[in-house]
């Protein structure tokens, strides 16, 4: 592997990103008038052209910090966890982002930076994610992967981690975090975030060393919605992060869809009052495609590996309203345990149905056909 | 004067005789006390001599010891009163020697003279089972059940004096009441609503004496089921009767009118109890803890994710060996404690049951909470059982569920059953004999093997689940002996994975 060295314009970057007095809304402002490295010498010397951004206190307090920062240390970071940084006025910058109002001063990226050229669509829902939730944004993503879409996504648990699973298995993804690209959050989501940064691509808009904090979140869920052309939330409650990326992505002009679901179901309850709000449904990948402009040679087509009789119709038609559990299936089967253990052996065998905790749920998603990966 | 009175004290659920010596003499007026007499113990000297004296009787203006015997084992409680106050009685010759010839005594003394009952008769009275004994009124039938002797009592000090003396009559008893039927008045399996799995789990525990535990938000009947299942128990045996009565003797739970425990006792401590309240201690008493109380019974541990995980794990010991040994530095002692355990947890902070999409409860809290149930305990329970709330429609429903006599007599039968094959319950199936008990078909073997191969199951797993097909199998109404695909597909419904996703 070949070690990347970063420019001095790109070591100066992060360290004027990381300096607390600093706001992004002053870095972008000087940054667009000069050079990383003018800005930083403009600060050290005081000049009046940066020092009229600052009152005088802030000024005093970031003068201090570029005396005393080690700027050394932050390349060796850079090199350490090979991040590329690039300025808001860098022609890196990525195109998406480049007319946003609010764009980050300073990018922060790990892995393949040529993912970028490419059309992005953001897939996006609850942590608190169901089986079939988290299935059906694991076969939206590998469809729209193997037709070349960058899956965008927040490495958060539940259904974003679903997503960048599918889209790794069929092609490319884009994880955006709410923290520096040195560390993983969630821990447990090591091993995917270290694929995701050697093979896909992880943005920040924080320097190495920033740990994750509450208000990050919903800045990160500004830029994966600033970064797609269209945003599909697949499960969210009432109130939630993904319900933040549809609102930040209606305000940009992108495109919101949203998996509908069971009114009985919590977690689609953000979802279907997101329909109700006027974002287009997704009853199937073609729908998506469709709004993308592609089409979609290949309509989906049910798929059944195993042929569902007798009891287990009525078992998965339950489950299809809300998840259950062997207590409430054998209630509304009214038959005894016995025969309705039979056929949800058979069906959890054939991973039809799920148990997690005592509850089934249906693991298939009746929503998109599981198409091949290429 | 010297006299000398046989009685008896109490360490964990065992008698020890206590020869109690007195000796009254010249000296400055006074009482002294020998032989680790504890705190209780000590106070006698006020007691008795109260008592003494409310009974009209003199009490000597002499120096009166009295050494308890053997003087290195420790004396606790006030059942040395009675024999401390005869002592001092014979001792300044109130009372005649021979009267108390092969009589051993017990009682606490009351200020005003009366008679008082004192926990622990049975295994004290145990101590000389063929002696003749006067215990206080109440215990009077709990030692009948030990000792072939005559037992007798009165109501107070001044009536012992009399009757001792022949001049008096002895208190009466009221003869034994008949034995209660089995399922006494006992809450009813017909109240609980719904529930199929639930109920069906409680059967097969009742029936195989499997370790149980209900997963579910509160509110959806975890406690209202496991305080049915004691009445779904068929009566205890003779001898493991008889331990029960000592251990909740010695404990000073209130024994059944008759004095012998007969049903399957039920013990619910709350989830604040301390090790030594579940397991039994103390600093010299040793008392039996509710595992012990809960002998030959059933053991309920509600919000089991509450206890502090080191009581919990406590268990563990009697779990496997059917009792429990506490050592202290002056003494050692082994409580019985077979008993079965139903435990009931919520399955995360939030109480909505895990129920997918609803809990509101992140990862790392949910983890916590099951994680205060160590791998271990949850491993010994057979059946897992997740409970919900009931609907409403369940509620309301006017048909009655099945009741507790009609489940009791197809535990009995299973149990009989079991009993016949293996001499036990099937949950204590040792692992060597597993395979000749309970015999596997074809069928259920490829169903193991798979769920084996998918790593669903440990080897200790496979033997519960075997266990447990076994007594699904034997509650069959035509039950076969070999165990059917069926039955052990029951059996892994019933012991539902937590925390872990099964597909």
């Amino acid at each position: 592997m070949t070690v990347r060295v970063p420019s001095h314009a790109e070591v100066v970057a992060a360290a004027l990103a990381s300096l607390s007095a600093m706001s992004p809304t002053r870095l972008r402002q000087a940054l667009s008038e000069r050079e990383p490295e003018g800005v930083w010498s403009d600060i050290s010397v005081g000049r009046a052209n940066i020092r009229q951004l600052f009152s005088h206190e802030k000024f005093r307090q970031l003068q201090y910090e570029v005396h005393r920062f080690d700027i050394d240390s932050t390349r060796a970071q850079l090199i350490a966890y090979s991040i590329r940084v690039v300025t808001c006025i860098s022609d890196d910058f990525p195109a998406a982002l480049r007319e946003d109002g609010d764009k980050p001063p300073v990018l922060f990226l790990r892995g393949d930076i040529s993912i970028l050229q490419h059309r992005m669509v953001a897939i996006v829902g609850t942590r608190r994610a169901t089986a079939s939730g988290r299935a059906t944004a694991t076969e939206l993503a590998e469809q729209l992967a193997a037709a070349g879409i960058v899956v965008v996504s927040g490495l958060a648990l539940g259904v974003d981690t679903a997503a960048h699973r599918g889209a790794m298995r069929c092609g490319s993804t884009a994880a955006v975090v709410g923290c520096g690209l040195d560390r993983c959050y969630p821990a447990r989501h090591q091993s995917v975030f270290d694929e995701i940064s050697e093979r896909h691509l992880v943005i920040s808009e924080w320097p190495p060393g920033t740990p994750p904090a509450p208000f990050r979140f919903p800045m990160r869920n500004r830029l994966i919605s600033a970064f797609s052309e269209i945003v599909v939330v697949v499960e969210s409650g009432d109130t939630g992060g993904s319900l933040i990326t549809a609102r930040e992505a209606l305000e940009r002009g992108r495109t919101v869809m949203a998996v509908p679901g069971s009114p009985r179901v919590a977690t689609s309850s953000g979802t279907n009052a997101l329909i109700r709000d006027g974002a287009a449904p997704v009853t199937s990948v073609g729908d998506v495609f469709d709004e993308l402009g592609l089409s979609t040679s290949r309509q989906p087509v049910p798929q059944s590996t195993h042929r569902v009789q007798g009891m287990a119709v009525e078992i998965v038609h339950e489950l299809s309203q809300e998840s259950l559990t062997l207590n409430q299936l054998v209630e509304r089967m009214s038959t005894t345990i016995g025969e309705v253990v039979v056929v949800v052996s058979e069906l959890l065998r054939h991973q039809i149905i799920t148990e997690s905790n005592g509850w089934f749920e249906l693991s298939r998603s009746m929503l998109v056909s599981g198409k091949e990966c290429q | 004067m010297i006299a000398s009175v046989t009685s008896a004290t109490i360490l964990g659920a065992r008698g020890y005789s206590v020869q109690v010596e007195v000796h009254v003499g010249r000296g400055l007026p006074g009482f002294s006390m020998l032989g680790l007499p504890d705190e209780a113990c000590r106070e006698a000297r006020d007691r008795v001599r109260a008592a003494v004296l409310s009974s009209g009787l003199n009490w000597p203006d002499q120096k009166i010891t009295v050494n308890l015997a053997p003087p290195h084992h420790r004396k606790t409680g006030s059942g040395l009163d009675l024999p401390i106050a005869l002592g001092v009685l014979m001792a300044t010759e109130q009372l005649a020697a021979e009267c108390l010839a092969e009589i051993c005594v017990i009682g606490e003394l009351g200020l005003d003279g009366s008679i008082r009952s004192v926990p622990g008769v049975a295994p004290m009275v145990g101590v000389h089972p063929e002696a003749e004994w006067i215990v206080p009124a109440d215990g009077v039938r709990e030692a009948r059940l030990v000792t072939s002797g005559r037992v007798r009592s009165t109501d107070s000090l001044r009536e012992l004096v009399d009757a001792l003396a022949g001049i008096g009559g002895w208190g009466t008893v009221p003869p034994s009441a008949p034995h209660e039927s089995a399922v006494d008045l006992g809450p009813d399996l017909a109240d609980v609503r719904g529930q199929p799995v639930a109920r069906f789990a409680l059967e097969v525990a009742a029936a195989g004496g499997h370790h149980l535990l209900f997963i579910g938000p509160p509110g959806s009947g975890k406690t209202m089921l496991a305080e049915r299942l004691p009445y779904l128990l068929p009566d205890l045996p003779h001898d493991l009767s008889l331990e029960t009565t000592m251990v909740q003797s010695a404990a000073g739970v209130r024994l059944p009118p008759g004095g012998l425990v007969r049903r399957p006792p039920f013990r619910a401590p709350h989830h604040t109890s301390t090790a030594p309240a579940l397991v039994g201690g103390g600093a010299h008493y040793l008392r039996p803890g509710e595992i012990s109380i809960a002998h030959g019974g059933v053991l309920f541990l509600d919000e089991m994710g509450q206890f502090a995980p080191a009581v919990i794990d406590c268990l563990r010991e009697a779990l496997e060996t059917g009792s429990i040994s506490i050592s202290r530095a002056q003494h050692h002692v082994t409580l019985p404690a077979r008993f079965q355990l139903v435990g009931a947890t919520n399955p995360c902070p939030c109480g909505e049951g895990l129920r997918p999409g609803v809990c509101r409860c992140d990862e790392r809290s949910r983890r916590r909470y099951l994680g205060r149930l160590s791998g271990p305990i949850l491993d010994r329970f057979d059946l897992r059982v997740a409970v919900e709330r009931s609907q409403v429609g369940e509620l309301m429903a006017t048909e009655p569920s099945e009741s507790s006599a009609t489940v009791a007599k197809r535990v009995e039968r299973a149990r009989n059953l079991a009993f016949e094959r293996s001499g036990g319950t099937n949950a204590s199936i040792p692992q060597s004999e597993i395979d000749a008990f309970a015999p596997l078909s074809t069928a259920a073997v490829t169903r193991l093997r798979a769920e084996l191969d998918a790593g669903h199951l440990t080897g200790r797993g496979l033997h519960r689940v075997r266990r447990t097909a076994r007594t699904i199998a034997d509650l069959e109404p035509t039950p076969e002996e070999i165990i059917d695909e069926r039955h052990v597909e029951i059996a892994l419904s019933l012991r539902t994975a937590i925390g872990v996703e099964r597909q």
